[in-house]
């Protein structure tokens, strides 16, 4: 065992075999496959309690799955978890950093714990701490940080072993819009530089920034993947979306009965219809020819392209069973799903 | 996304850039070397962290000052000296004391993702604990030492010679090593409800140590 070396298969960074997961009554993973070849970034998308910090844990060696396998660049995550450490960096929801120390004192830990020796934890600390702007905090306590600081030391912390695979946990939740936008900066540039990302997200602006492909997961199994653009697609035509005076609601909907290639939705309470169309600008004219020999002039009106969170809603939310899109759209509420019971 | 193949064996590395990986084995001095590491830390926190230096050293001076002085005189032991029934009381909560108030750290890391970090690096397992209960004993060893020095002020004395002073010293420092680490063996089996446990024991101590100051009043 100790003279073999474990070799990758296909190009495949991370492989991800039919894993499964229960924490007493509630099944966390049911069968998930998964791969990610090397050097791209792949999104994993779900609601809260989908499972995607499960499958973050396994891969991160941190828990051990109930079935199927998991492999980082060829290596078993269970048969061989110390390799899969020194070849993951792994940032969390929350800047797993040490507040009395500083900065630099940080990395420098980190360093000597990926086994770097006390020279080389030196100079990978310096080198991460340049990387994420943060060489005029480096020798300040964290404690003095602030939010976003203190998120990039979290994840130059998971730089500093070079890591070939990245794993970010919601790496921008609760970060604020600027922030963000460095952050997601800072992740392009290590892509470029060829490390393969698994970034979990709520944020379907975030998967469609950043990955390559995403996979959409929900009560532990895989329900969709594709790149965003595919995952868009599933959801076919654009919209036109337009809002009327309540008064004239029933008029419009009777008069734009023939636009578009699906069932309109109509929402009753914010006097608003939304027709689903293929040939979106002939159509959109139409429907203002129709709507101007009627005498109605909406509120507000609007052509748009699906956006990936209509995708996440009509994949997540609750389906009729009805593969009408309209239906779908309409059964879905707008607001994040209730709780559901653990069993 | 493609399903991944259930195919037979995948063809041996190198394979689209990807190289073969070294296994990664642990040396044996792993546990030593990231124990230090760990240890320091923990200790860089204790030194930088004003409110834990205070609980541990002015707390217990002040329990002497007052127990010696202010309720000394209506204490009476039969058969010894009250300042020599006193200091080694106090040497023995100051180390239950720490005890407890690091493993208010320990859960602290633990919500904070400070141990995640830790499990997910290629380093020791057991030199988290090991770490950890290092630097707690560190801290032991300057408190009791700090208490030997102020008793010694207010007229407390070791009356067997150096030999045993020693070894009560030891037996003192050992029952704070053991505390700890059977607290942070609890928290390795229970995460959750342990954490709950540890934020209430410093708060219910000195309710304890009341009762024992009554206790002591005959």
């Amino acid at each position: 065992m100790t003279t073999t070396t474990h070799s990758p298969g296909r190009g495949a960074m991370i492989e991800v075999e039919g894993i499964s997961k229960s924490f007493g009554e509630t099944r966390a993973l049911a069968g998930v496959d998964m791969s990610v070849p090397a050097g791209t970034v792949q999104g994993l998308l779900g609601p809260n309690g989908a499972g995607k910090t499960t499958l973050v844990r396994i891969l991160a060696t941190l828990l051990a799955p109930d079935t199927g396998r998991a492999r980082v660049s060829g290596v078993d995550v269970q048969k061989d978890p110390n390799t899969v450490r020194s070849l993951i960096g792994l940032a969390g929801q929350y800047a797993a950093v040490d507040e009395t120390l500083t900065g630099r004192e940080n990395l420098v830990m980190v360093g000597r714990l990926y086994r770097l020796g006390a020279k080389l934890a030196k100079v990978r600390a310096a080198e991460s701490l340049e990387r994420l702007g943060l060489v005029e905090a480096a020798d300040r306590p964290v404690k003095t940080y602030s939010g976003g600081m203190r998120r990039r030391l979290d994840l130059g912390a998971s730089l500093v072993g070079r890591p070939r695979v990245l794993i970010l946990d919601e790496p921008t939740t609760g970060l604020d819009p600027r922030t963000r936008l460095d952050m997601w900066s800072f992740i392009r540039d290590l892509v470029a530089g060829g490390t393969t990302v698994l970034l979990t997200t709520q944020y379907l602006e975030e998967a469609d920034q950043l990955a390559d492909h995403s996979v959409v997961i929900d009560r532990g199994q895989v329900i969709a993947s594709g790149t965003s653009a595919e995952l868009k697609a599933r959801l076919g035509s654009d919209l036109i979306e337009m809002e009327v005076r309540a008064a004239e609601l029933d008029r419009a909907t009777t008069a734009l009965a023939d636009i578009g290639c699906g069932a309109p939705v109509i929402d009753q309470a914010r006097a608003q219809i939304t027709i689903p169309v293929c040939a979106p600008v002939p159509d959109l004219m139409t429907a203002l020819r129709i709507l101007d020999a009627a005498g109605i002039v909406p509120v507000d009106l609007g052509l748009r392209r699906p956006s990936l969170d209509d995708v996440f809603l009509s994949l997540t939310g609750r389906s009729t069973g009805d593969d009408d899109l309209a239906a779908r759209l309409a059964t879905t509420p707008r607001t994040p799903r209730p709780a559901r019971s653990a069993a | 996304m493609t399903a991944v193949p259930a195919g037979p064996a995948l063809p041996p590395a190198q394979a689209e850039g990807l190289t073969a990986v070294e296994p990664v084995r642990l040396p044996r001095s792993a546990i030593f070397a990231d124990a230090v590491v760990i240890a320091r830390r923990n200790l860089t926190g204790i030194a930088r962290t004003p409110q834990l230096v205070v609980f541990a050293t002015i707390q217990p001076v002040m329990f002497v000052l007052l127990f010696r002085y202010v309720f000394g005189g209506a204490i009476h032991v039969p058969g010894i000296n009250y300042v020599d029934f006193l200091i080694p009381g106090i040497i023995v909560q100051t180390v239950i004391f720490g005890a407890t108030s690091t493993a208010v750290g320990l859960s602290q890391d633990m919500s904070k993702g400070i141990i995640d970090r830790f499990r997910s690096l290629p380093m020791s397992r057991s030199a988290v604990l090991a770490g950890r209960t290092i630097a707690d004993l560190a801290r032991n060893v300057f408190v009791v030492l700090l208490m030997i020095v102020v008793g010694i002020a207010v007229g407390f004395r070791f009356h067997n010679g150096f030999g045993p002073a020693v070894a009560a010293v030891l037996v003192a420092l050992l029952l704070g090593y053991t505390l700890s680490l059977g607290v942070r063996l609890r928290w390795a089996h229970r995460r959750r409800p342990g954490e709950r446990a540890a934020r209430r024991v410093p708060v219910r101590l000195p309710a304890g140590i009341r009762q024992l100051g009554l206790r002591l009043d005959p």
